[in-house]
């Protein structure tokens, strides 16, 4: 589909972007995130109000409460915000936010703190400009007469971001300072709690490999963990892309969950990385296909009835025209002769849209039923097998025995089709259950089916909540033996008869909708399918790309122009594609050509002799060239020229090209000089040390 | 202290041990001299901290608005103490010389109303102190606490400090109060006077436990509501077991602190737990006597009068005080492990280690047991009340994090010549890499025992190693132990080039900066030389690397030069 990637040409790449912004916020609007964090903010919250009311009697001394949040970074920093607001009205919080770079030295840290509260509402008294004779800006009294000087007394809360980035020996004057204000013995000072909020995993503690005990001593710590790593990462695809009761508008294939996954776990599991990630799968999407523009609607951005006219007068969406065309050729072939002979080849534009239009309720009811079943198939396998284990797997264990449905492997595998073992294991367990554990299962797939907020799923799952309930009636009424669960019990005959129905139709359910996405007629539209997850984006490694780039400058050239072809117009490729030989090193650029040379030198390279190898080859490239252009000129002039000419050079064309071959090495020796290949000595004179050794050809 | 009637204008006061508690000893010595008018009239003093008053301009205007007894008022704000009434305002916290004027004026100022009011309350006076009816009738005290931080902060001000008297030709008196001698602080060329010295000496064993008892806190209001603790906690008729359990908790601290403060952190921290016991079994007995009141209410209405005050707690006998003693003696232990050096404060170490109600009806031999069974359950269900705080730990570091954590673990304990022998990695190097594992260890020679034992690394602390060198060490642990579980790439052909691009991605760069940032890894080298291979420490310890290095399937002892 290459032809069609030509973003930049019409209209057809805005409507692209267009679709992607809404697609996106849409999934971005989950707020999983935020609801992960509630517990967390809650927690906090109580902390800071209950900072001074639940203090310990007989402490020697006042201690600064101080609640650690540990494993968070930069996307939550406004819920503790939100969140507060709902409490203004029990005790008023006043709150100031620091950042490590506003807070460089005692003085500055003070003043940000201090001016954070006082000049937080102006009180009407306030004369404005406090004059030089007053208290100074970064003065803890200043900021004690504010306090007194308040009616309500507000909670003062000090919110230190990138804690890890402070300065520890500010921090700990600064503490030491505050904590001197600090309450104690129910003589009132300045309430002051400081939130530290923090990346590092709550153990082994970053306060206390970072703060000396003295400082530790003044502080009342109070531990919170933020939920992060691969359990937020699995809530967040979990819900997003697997929950029945909603629809994002595009669905990520394998391709993309599995390096999402797998880079989750192997990198970094925090917020931040996974919406990026998240983010740049859709705008992948987005970019790569223009029938993207069709996701939501078929409308292309203007009134229905106009719709068809824009698509077929439109210069730029012809090319979408025919590629649906042949889309929707190729499905219809797919499909088995009989269902063929009913539809036509949509003929008009309108009937076109009509066809994507279908394509659509196709898909969407397919995704739909897929997320359902596979919800129904964790209920089932929660009660059938337990809990599943908390905790990632690590690699070779997870393989032993079978993955467990509620593990995030299974959602990519779900998708490319692998499920289905595992699914057959869980109704078979899902037979052998006991009267209570059925009951349990059948109480949970109700209210499962009957708690389903979208309407339209649940109509579409009416069979099943009918099912259900005829089921729920067939059991036997609750045994009063408080027998315990994980005793085998005997199966009496009834319920065997009905755990036995009750896997068979769930297996049925189960594996009827469990199907590949990639089935339905223009599937890439809604879905990402196969696609790999474009990784080098999030996750170059920069020096060897930069070094094959010396090696092989031709063939980054040439996929950059690839890249850029479809944004131009088509521009001359430099050097022909075909060309598959190596070219000589002549032809290579002048900072290739130094870069070859200083591979092939020793630990110290004597510029010196660096330059005469690279003047080298400029003479040979300077003599190739020349050879060409005079043979140019031979078969354009007709004139024989003497072969001897070409070489020699008078004596002042000689002199301007020295100093054009210094000039030319000077740069390339700079260039890599800029890239950090080559490090100053400074005990031997006109010598530089290599920075890389081992480079690979 | 009382060397304030004829003060000499320097003192020093070093307390090596308990700053804090010098310093709460001075003040409440001179706010005691203020309030007793009597007998000194006109004293005046100021508290300023060498580390709260990080530039000169607090300084200043800390110590003259405290010598002047002015508070700032928001309202008009916050001026500062502007000198006396009807004298034109002036800027006293410019420079030092400002503030020599400002104290001068308070000294004027004041001497000024004295001198009015003299004539009556001055004839009372029995002693004589010529001083104080002296001209200069002020005497002022200005104690810098922390002095050792002056050096560091304002280094201009410490001459001028120590000569305010002089300079400032008004009696005042600067104390120095510090933990580090005068020596370490004392200016050169002798620009300061000698001060007066003061050493207070180390508290002994008995004046620490009086100290610790007298500060007994004053029964809690019935309204705070606490939740850790018993409100009748600190009842005043259990003062004398108070005595006794903080001798048994000095005993058992006291070979790793002295620290009062310490000792009574872990106090506050163990006796409410500590008297639980009593109050549940004086709960019980009054409820046992208001059943049988009530019981023998119907006989008696007249009962009523014998009861007596219910929150009066009996004494404690003999017998259930040694037995709780015996009892709690090991949780003290615990408490100053964990709260020494404040791996949970005192409030949630109280929380977790409540003792099971009605602990002196368990049987004898069970008791222990119950305590630490409790202290589990308490543990547990405080963790099930705080939502998402999962132990999650060392563990919910990312893998390559874990693989960074190990290599850096590596290059910190082996030296560097030996990685080729650990790591090179020929067509059978592993085998011949076991042989060399299988085979005796280096025996020391028969001659030299004793005299040069070499110290495994491991007791020596972490060597500092470049960045490429971990970047390598990381580079085989991934090619060993991880290759297997990374997603399928057909573009790397070669071997181990797969390997070489992932130890090359910015994100490991991006891991190993997080770590350092969490001080997992240590960096040595200035972060803010660029030109320079950073060389970093690693900063976990033996136990923690094993643990990492099992849960990603690395033989750890394999790979460490000197194995356990």
């Amino acid at each position: 589909m290459k032809e069609f990637n030509d973003p930049s040409k019409d209209e057809g790449y805005d409507l692209q972007i267009r679709a992607y912004k809404a697609a996106w916020t849409r999934c971005l609007d989950r707020n999983i995130l935020k609801a992960l964090h509630v517990p967390i903010v809650n927690d906090i919250t109580e902390q800071v109000r209950n900072a001074y009311a639940d203090v310990l009697p007989g402490l020697p001394c006042p201690e600064l409460p101080v609640v650690a949040l540990a494993g968070t970074s930069i996307l939550d920093y406004h819920m503790p915000l939100r969140h507060d607001a709902q409490y203004e009205d029990v005790i008023y919080t006043s709150q100031v936010h620091l950042y490590p770079a506003e807070c460089s030295s005692v003085m500055n840290m003070m003043k940000v703190v201090v001016t954070g509260f006082v000049d937080r509402r102006a009180v009407p008294i306030d004369s404005g400009k406090r004059k030089p004779t007053s208290l100074a800006s970064f003065d803890i009294n200043l900021l004690r007469t504010w306090y007194d000087a308040q009616d309500a007394k507000p909670r003062l809360t000090v919110f230190l971001h990138e804690f890890e980035k402070f300065d520890t020996s500010v921090v700990q004057d600064v503490f030491y300072i505050c904590r001197q204000v600090a309450p104690y013995m129910h003589i009132p000072h300045l309430p002051l709690v400081f939130v530290l909020v923090m990346s590092s995993p709550p153990s082994p503690s970053f306060l206390q490999s970072a703060y000396p005990r003295s400082t530790l001593a003044l502080l009342r710590v109070h531990h919170v963990a933020s939920p992060a790593g691969l359990m937020m990462v699995k809530e967040v695809l979990t819900k997003t892309f697997f929950d029945p009761d909603f629809e994002p508008d595009i669905m990520l294939g394998p391709g993309a969950l599995e390096h999402i996954i797998d880079f989750a776990s192997r990198h970094t599991a925090s917020p931040d990385a996974l919406v990026t990630m998240l983010q740049l799968a859709h705008l992948k999407h987005f970019s790569s296909n223009p029938l993207s523009t069709l996701v939501h609607d078929e409308l292309l951005g203007t009134t229905l009835h106009r719709a068809g006219r824009t698509l077929t007068s439109s210069a730029g969406l012809a090319l979408l025209v025919d590629a649906l065309h042949a889309r929707l050729l190729a499905a219809s072939e797919s499909r088995p002769q009989s269902q063929r002979n009913g539809d036509a080849r949509p003929q008009t534009a309108d009937e076109l849209l009509a066809a994507v239009s279908g394509a659509r309720t196709v898909f969407l009811t397919q995704a739909r039923r897929l997320r359902v079943a596979f919800a129904v198939a964790r209920i089932a396998e929660c009660v059938a097998l337990g809990e599943a284990p908390q905790g990632v797997p690590s690699g070779k264990s997870a393989e032993g025995r079978g993955m467990r449905l509620d593990s995030m492997e299974m959602l990519s595998s779900l998708l490319r089709g692998r499920g289905s073992s595992q699914v057959r294991y869980v109704c078979m367990a899902n037979r052998k259950l006991s009267a209570t554990k059925l009951r349990a299962l059948l109480e949970a797939l109700h209210s499962f089916w009957y708690d389903m907020e979208s309407a339209t799923v649940r109509r579409d799952e009416e069979d099943a909540r009918i099912w259900i309930v005829e089921t729920l009636n067939q059991l036997p009424a609750e045994s009063e033996d408080p027998r315990e669960d994980d005793l085998p019990v005997p199966q009496d005959a009834q319920t065997k008869r009905l755990a036995g129905s009750v896997g068979d139709w769930l297996q049925e359910y189960i594996e009827q909708r469990l199907v590949r996405l990639e089935d339905r007629a223009l599937w890439d539209i809604w879905y990402t399918g196969a696609t790999p997850f474009p990784s080098e984006l999030i996750n170059p490694a920069p020096r060897p790309t930069v070094v094959h780039a010396l090696l092989h400058p031709h063939d980054f050239i040439r996929s950059y122009e690839e890249l850029t072809r479809a944004s131009g117009d088509g521009e001359h490729v430099f050097g022909a594609p075909e060309e598959q030989n190596e070219p000589a090193l002549w032809e290579l650029p002048d900072t290739s050509i130094a870069f070859r040379r200083y591979v092939e030198a020793g630990r110290m390279v004597n510029v010196f002799d660096w330059f005469e190898s690279f003047a080298v080859v400029l003479e040979s490239q300077y003599k190739h060239l020349k050879r060409g252009k005079d043979m140019q000129e031979d078969e354009n002039m007709d004139a024989g020229v003497d072969e001897d000419a070409d070489v020699d050079m008078d004596e002042e064309e000689e002199e301007q090209w020295k100093v054009e071959v210094q000039a030319r090495f000077m740069r390339a020796l700079h260039e890599l000089d800029y890239m950090g290949f080559v490090r100053h000595t400074g005990r031997k004179p006109d010598h530089v040390i290599r920075t890389i050794y081992d480079v690979p050809d | 202290m009382l060397l304030l009637s004829y003060p000499p204008p320097f003192i020093y006061v070093h307390d090596p041990d308990n700053v804090r508690l010098t310093t709460a000893a001075i003040r409440s010595t001179l706010s005691h001299l203020v309030s007793e008018a009597t007998d000194v009239p006109n004293l005046k003093y100021a508290c300023v901290d060498a580390v709260a008053c990080f530039s000169p301009r607090i300084l200043f205007d800390t110590a003259l608005n405290a010598l002047a007894g002015w508070t700032p008022d928001w309202r008009d704000g916050a001026q500062n103490w502007e000198g006396p009434a009807g004298a034109e305002t002036r800027r006293y916290n410019e420079n030092f010389d400002a503030f020599v004027h400002g104290l001068q004026a308070i000294s004027s100022g004041v001497s000024a109303s004295t001198s009015s009011t003299s004539g009556m309350g001055g004839e009372g006076k029995s002693k004589a102190r010529a001083e104080e009816r002296a001209p200069a009738g002020e005497r002022m005290v200005l104690i810098v606490e922390r002095a050792e931080r002056l050096k560091d902060n304002l280094p201009d001000l410490v001459v001028p400090l120590t000569r305010l008297a002089e300079m400032s030709q008004v009696e005042i008196t600067t104390i120095f109060v510090s933990e580090v001698q005068w020596q370490n602080i004392r200016p050169s060329l002798r620009a300061s006077p000698e001060p007066y010295y003061i050493d207070v000496p180390r508290l002994s064993k008995q004046a620490t436990i009086d100290l610790l008892a007298s500060s007994f806190p004053p029964a809690i209001p019935e309204s705070s509501t606490s939740r850790a603790t018993h409100v009748a906690a600190y009842h005043p008729s259990l003062k004398p077991l108070y005595a006794h359990f903080l001798a048994s908790v000095y005993s058992i601290c006291g070979p790793f602190t002295h620290d009062p403060l310490e000792l009574s952190y872990i106090a506050a921290a163990r006796w409410p737990g500590f008297v639980q016991p009593i109050l549940d079994a004086h709960r019980q007995q009054l409820q046992e006597d208001a059943e049988s009141a009530t019981a023998a209410d119907a006989d008696d209405p007249d009962a009523e009068g014998d009861l007596e005050d219910p929150h009066e707690i009996p004494p404690v006998d003999e017998d259930a005080r040694i037995r709780l003693l015996r009892l709690f003696t090991p949780s003290l232990t615990a408490a100053l492990d964990t709260l020494y050096p404040r791996l949970t404060n005192a409030a949630h170490w109280a929380r977790v280690h409540a003792p099971p109600p009605d602990l002196l009806t368990i049987h004898l031999g069970h008791a222990p047991e119950a305590l630490v069974a409790q202290a589990a359950a308490n543990a547990a269900s405080i963790r099930a009340s705080a939502p998402g705080l999962t132990e999650a730990g060392i563990d919910a570091l990312p893998r390559m994090a874990k693989f960074v954590l190990v290599a850096a673990f590596v290059a910190s304990t082996n030296p560097a010549r030996s990685d080729l022998r650990m790591f090179g990695r020929g067509l059978d190097e592993r085998a011949k890499r076991r042989r060399r594992k299988a085979g005796t260890p280096r025996k020391p020679k028969p001659g030299t025992t004793g005299t040069a034992v070499k110290l495994p690394q491991r007791l020596l602390g972490p060597l500092a190693f470049p960045l490429d060198r971990m970047i390598a060490i990381l580079g085989v642990l991934l090619e060993e132990n991880d290759a297997d579980t990374r997603p399928v790439a057909p573009q790397y052909t070669l071997p181990g080039e797969y390997t070489e691009m992932e130890i090359a991605r910015v994100a490991v760069y991006a891991n190993i900066a997080e770590l350092a940032s969490m001080r997992l890894l240590v960096r040595i080298s200035p972060v803010d030389s660029l030109d320079r291979t950073p060389t970093f420490k690693c900063g976990i310890g033996y136990d923690l690397a094993t643990k990492l290095a099992r849960s990603i399937g690395i033989m750890l002892n394999d790979l460490v030069y000197e194995a356990l």
